[in-house]
């Protein structure tokens, strides 16, 4: 089985493999040659008749060492160049398959958000699924070729012996595969059925594992447990149900392997010319026709790994394929399509290598060219946003923004509020990039956004969510992810303007451990962390979205003082449900279904006595209520 | 010197860790027993088969006398040695994989048992890529061991002991070689090859699991690391743990193919020595021709019991590596031990909790050397002499700073963490003396990391309660403000959700979660940030229903909201490690 799909995967040479194979072939006929050799020397040592065929054989110790020595350093060899070729495949291909499946992810040209597929099937693909789909490179097929080499390999040994013998030899070879051909289709059912549930069960510990808190709160974990409990029991049953499969080819070729040998062993005994001599070629055909089976036999054990590994390779190139479709749809410049493609088998990987190389130069160059741009926008006063007209309908038909019509200065503090749903999430997806496809205009110091690229988006602003990811490691990397190297004086700077020095402190300092998602501080910590992390940016427009919404009320104020300093000298647009937040800021956009219902300062709306005068109303009662 | 008493520590590890692996299957011992019979006889079969076809042809054309005229009998030894060799190797092999696979099952019940029981204050600091890497591949792996180390080291051994016996009998001298080759492949090389290959292979096992989370948590931050302008730099980042795994897997994979081929190179030298050695005995005449031949015949068919055990040094370690993460996590201390409702106090009824004096610590982090004088004794104080008397019926809020542990506080009162000093009671009765089952049954949380199942949003909302009727599963929909939710949802409440509920905002989850709270029958209530995602008027709606509905139930609200806050019965301060009335 010879999956055409695996071969087209970045890094798959099947050069190599074949290289493999045929290196792995030299070495089995040197073995197999070692037990013509070791009966001849021995029988005729013995007094036994030594047939025409091995009659050339040294009879002196000295020489009949040296010949069998030679026979295993051939062995030796072959194995040590296998060694390195494999290698070398499995290097190359590791290297390729990381590029294409995730490496490339982190683009920074890379327009598209969606993965593809959900981040831990990527992850696990990225892992397993390359070193199984490497091994299908670097042994499975090197086997499969084997095997059908051993034909030129048995007729080479056998044929001076007994021809008889080495034609029923090659007939069982060629049986072989057939002998288990009629149930092969049912087994390769079973197996697909054990890898389909082997993917359930394993989602199914996943999310067991991911929701285990929630669970157990409702003391429904021993439910879990049970029916994941029953679930592995399952997966034994069908597992047992594969293998039993498998080994009942191997009976059927063990059949056929003794059977043939029987046969030829019998054929040569009886039709056999060489007189006395024949129990010599016998023992030969016996001893030697066993082990130029055993490369046969053994693929018979590789099969599962080999469909295991179809299927991980089917699945690593349906992720490529749709990132290609997608990659020609977006018409993205940056991505080199021949680097996907791969069509030559051997130039590939030197391609893929090539663009990689190419992709790490241009991110060296990411942050110069950010600085660069910062340069050049911050400079020009223009730098306001304005939308005219603006309307956004998601992909499935739903209108979220209709008709916008508003203008904000390159400085100062703007809030952005109103109830769920009203299509605050949306205007910030359009300004920061993230939904594309707007009808109007929306542009920032007066360039259209859809013209921006994402780079030149990411040098221009920075966007802070409340549910922002902290990552594991320590509070440096978490200020800055992106390697900028900010000094001590400046990451501490950033820590106290959000009120985390203390902290910080307790923690022992900047090079503390963040546990994985942030798991050593509280909501508001994580929060306050993250807005540290953009201010460190110091970019001219700034994004909050919900970003304090855990933060306690100590450091509330802190923050609000915060933002409205850094609107002096940047562009902050703050989004909260919670209209207290924007009490100071300069302006409001006031958003209602989908549409700016009202704007102006805070106390003019309050007074206006419009919707947002109402929202207020209702909020400070229950806030006041304390 | 130090790395000499590491390889100590580390083989007398890898021994304890085997023994440990080796004792978890004791029931399965019968089993394990037809697999060794099957093993050794299939491996014999075709051994002698081998050696009867031999036999039978000297006989044939030969004049010696013990074979004489007997050919026919050996020519069919050697036929049904041959023909059920197959069926041997089926048995060895079935019986094997059933050992094998019943012990991963029983494994992976165990790991999630412990995962349970250390859940969820004993798993915060575990990356969730590793847990998963654990629970699949770590365990996968262990099969290596079941399946494949013990029984082909029976198999070997008393296969090798019938051959050599044989060979003994039929020359002395070659069961001389034989003993010598059998050691040599069965036993010195695995030992030589075990110390170098483990450290790849745990290398290669972690740089495994590193990568996987470092991808798991880059590919998840990914828009926040693009919006940060860090793509490049996390590029370089997962390159270098590539390169590291790629790189460990390179010498793992090197290792692996080096013991083949010096395994096999030392069976055909072992076979070219013994060849020589015939050759000698023959012409010396030490040894007659029917003997010699069978002997050389038996020989060279006898390494293949041999060489899954030459290869165990290579095949074994990623084992003994998963093995080693899986019994560390098996080892790790249980932040509380459940009571078994064969011990301990029922729960019937809740009527309060009182925690008096109750105070909280936990170890630090000591790997800071410099700097740090000591001055916590190495452990850090959260709560100190905190009291708290709720009584049923109540509406409690407690607010508190950023880390003043109130997450802590609601881990001590559901019992997910054991105070450090201090009484704790409910209804009267020691927490830590009442049958967990009873106690989950009593108090109900709506935490902040609420998980949402790949299930409808019924059955979401049901884990609460399973055997709750439609109505009431609607009726808490309803009462957690789900109705708009549900109009929008395309199937309503028998809408498949996402995994994770990623199709939803974090306030309609947080909802959810709520509903969950108002199904379960729980008559307290702890509610941790419950609103914290949701805008004003929707926290307002939320809370009105909440007095509404709660009856006679309790609750205590965690909240830094004043909106929240405002309405509850009684407001207390989280300060300093107590409580103080606000």
């Amino acid at each position: 089985m010879i999956s055409k799909r695996l071969l087209h995967l970045p890094g798959a040479r099947m050069g190599a493999s074949l290289l493999l194979a045929l290196l792995q072939t030299i070495g089995a006929l040197a073995e197999v040659l070692l037990l013509p050799v070791a009966i001849a020397a021995v029988g005729r040592s013995l007094g036994l008749p030594v047939p025409h065929a091995l009659a050339w054989l040294p009879g002196r110790p000295g020489p009949l060492a040296a010949l069998i020595g030679g026979l295993i350093l051939v062995r030796l060899l072959t194995q040590a160049v296998a060694k390195s070729v494999s290698a070398r495949l499995a290097d190359g291909m590791g290297k390729a398959l990381s590029q294409a499946l995730y490496l490339s992810v982190f683009d920074p040209n890379r327009q598209e958000d969606d993965l593809g597929v959900p981040a831990q099937t990527l992850a696990r693909l990225s892992t397993e699924g390359v070193k199984s789909v490497v091994s299908y490179f670097t042994a499975y097929i090197p086997a499969l070729v084997q095997t059908a080499l051993m034909l030129v390999v048995t007729l080479a040994v056998l044929l001076p012996v007994s021809p008889l013998a080495a034609g029923i030899v090659v007939i069982g070879m060629v049986a072989l595969p057939l002998a288990s051909k009629p149930t092969m289709g049912e087994n390769i059912k079973i197996q697909l059925g054990q890898l389909r549930k082997y993917d359930k069960v394993g989602v199914h510990f996943e999310h067991a594992l991911r929701g285990l808190n929630t669970l157990k709160i409702f003391g429904a974990d021993q439910r879990q447990a049970d029916d994941l409990a029953e679930e592995s029991e399952g997966f034994r049953r069908i597992t047992m149900g594969v293998l039993g499969g498998q080994l009942r080819s191997l009976i059927k070729a063990d059949v056929v392997i003794y059977t043939s040998l029987i046969l030829a062993v019998a054929a040569t005994v009886l039709i056999g010319q060489d007189g006395p001599s024949r129990v010599l070629s016998c023992l030969v055909v016996a001893l030697a026709g066993v082990r130029l089976f055993a490369p046969e036999r053994q693929l018979v054990y590789m099969m599962h790994s080999g469909m295991v590994a179809i299927k991980q390779g089917k699945a690593i190139d349906d992720i490529l394929q749709a990132r290609q479709g997608g990659d020609e749809k977006s018409k993205a410049p940056g991505t080199t399509p021949e680097s996907r493609k791969s069509t030559g088998s051997d130039v590939a990987p030197e391609a893929s290598l090539e663009t990689s190389e190419v992709a790490v130069r241009e991110s060296d160059s990411e942050f110069a060219s950010k600085q660069a741009d910062q340069a050049d926008m911050s400079g020009d006063d223009s730098l306001g946003i304005s939308a005219r007209d603006l309307t956004y309908t998601y992909p499935d038909g739903f209108q979220a923004l209709t008709d916008l019509n508003f203008d904000l200065p390159a400085k100062g503090h703007v809030g952005l509020v109103g109830a769920s749903g009203s299509g605050k999430s949306t205007l910030a997806g359009l300004l920061s990039g993230r939904l594309q496809g707007y009808a109007g205009e929306l542009s920032i110091g007066g360039r259209q956004i859809s013209d921006l690229s994402r780079e030149d988006l990411v040098g221009l602003q920075t966007v802070v969510r409340g549910t922002d990811h902290l990552f594991t490691g320590t509070i440096r990397l978490n200020l800055d992810p992106a390697g900028l190297g900010y000094s001590d004086w400046e990451l501490q700077d950033a820590l106290d303007q959000v009120g985390l020095t203390s902290l910080v402190q307790s923690k022992g300092g900047l090079d503390a451990p963040i546990d994985p998602e942030g798991g050593n501080l509280s909501g508001g910590q994580r929060q306050r962390l993250s807005i540290a992390r953009g201010l460190l940016r110091r970019s001219p427009f700034y994004i909050f979205d919900e970003a304090t919404s855990a933060v306690d009320r100590e450091h509330d104020a802190t923050l609000a003082a915060l933002m409205d300093a850094l609107g002096k000298e940047s562009l902050v647009l703050t989004i909260t449900h919670r209209l207290a937040g924007v009490r100071n800021a300069d302006s409001i956009l006031f958003l209602q279904g989908g549409r700016l219902a009202e704007s102006g300062g805070f106390r003019e709306l309050v007074d206006a006595g419009g919707g947002f005068a109402a929202q207020w109303k209702e909020q400070a009662q229950y806030e006041d209520g304390e | 010197m130090r790395t000499g008493s590491d390889d100590m520590q580390q083989t007398t590890g890898n021994l304890t860790m085997m023994r440990r692996m080796a004792r978890l299957m004791k029931p399965l011992a019968g089993t394990e027993g037809k697999a060794i019979l099957c093993g050794s006889l299939g491996h014999l079969f075709a051994v002698w088969s081998m050696m009867a076809a031999a036999a039978a042809l000297i006989g044939l054309v030969a004049d010696w006398p013990p074979l004489n005229g007997q050919w026919v009998v050996w020519a069919l030894v050697a036929v049904l040695t041959a023909l059920s060799r197959g069926v041997m190797a089926y048995g060895e092999q079935y019986y094997n994989h059933e050992m094998a696979f019943s012990m991963l099952r029983d494994i992976r019940t165990t790991v999630f048992d412990k995962m349970r029981s250390l859940a969820p204050a004993g798993l915060r600091d575990q990356a969730r890529g590793d847990m998963v890497t654990v629970i699949t591949n770590d365990i996968e792996l262990l099969e290596i061991f079941y399946a494949h180390t013990l029984s082909p080291i029976a198999i070997a051994l008393v296969s090798s002991l019938a051959n050599l016996a044989l060979l003994t009998w039929l020359s002395p001298w070659m069961g001389l070689v034989a003993l010598v080759s059998y050691l040599i492949v069965s036993l010195l090389i695995p030992i030589l090859s075990a110390r170098p290959t483990f450290k790849v292979a745990m290398q290669e096992r972690t740089a495994q699991a590193n990568l996987h989370s470092l991808l798991l948590e880059t590919l998840q931050g990914r828009t926040e690391l693009a919006g940060l302008g860090a793509l490049g730099n996390t590029r370089r980042w997962v390159g270098a743990a590539t390169d590291q795994m790629l790189n460990a897997r390179g010498r793992t994979s090197g290792r692996t193919i080096t013991n083949d081929m010096v395994t096999n190179v030392v069976t055909l030298i072992c076979a070219g020595v013994f060849t020589l050695m015939a050759c000698y005995l023959g012409s010396a005449g030490l040894v007659d021709p029917a003997r010699g031949m069978l002997g050389l015949v038996g020989f060279l068919s006898s390494f293949a019991p041999l060489i899954p055990v030459a290869r165990l040094g290579a095949g074994l370690q990623p084992t003994l590596a998963a093995a080693r993460r899986v019994f560390s996590l098996l080892d790790k201390e249980p932040p509380v031990r459940e009571v078994e409702s064969d011990h301990g106090n029922p729960l019937t009824e809740f009527t309060g909790e009182e925690a008096r004096a109750v105070s909280f610590s936990y170890a630090g982090k000591t790997d800071t050397g410099k700097g740090d004088s000591g001055k916590h004794g190495g452990r850090i104080s959260v709560l100190d002499g905190l009291d708290l008397s709720i009584k049923p019926g109540e509406l409690i809020g407690i607010q508190g700073a950023n880390g003043a542990g109130k997450s802590t506080l609601i881990d001590l009162l559901m019992r997910f963490q054991e105070r450090s000093g201090g009484d704790l009671t409910v209804s009267s009765l020691p927490i830590e003396t009442i049958h967990t089952v009873d106690l989950r049954a009593q108090q109900t949380l709506v935490s902040q990391d609420t998980y949402i199942f790949s299930l409808t949003l019924a059955d979401n909302i049901a884990l609460a309660r399973p055997d709750a009727s439609r109505e009431d599963i609607e009726q808490a929909a309803h009462d957690a403000c789900l109705d708009d939710l549900i109009d929008q949802l395309p199937d309503g409440l028998d809408h498949l959700l996402a995994d994770n509920g990623s199709d939803l905002s974090e306030g309609q989850r947080q909802r959810i979660a709520l509903a969950r709270a108002f199904l379960s029958s729980a008559p307290f209530m702890l509610l941790d940030e419950p609103t914290s995602n949701m805008d004003a008027l929707l926290e307002g709606r939320v809370l009105t229903r909440l007095i509404e509905r709660k009856g006679d139930r309790t609750c205590l609200i965690v909240s830094h909201r004043p909106s929240v806050l405002a309405r509850v019965g009684r407001l207390l301060t989280l300060q300093d490690g107590r409580l103080v009335s606000a």
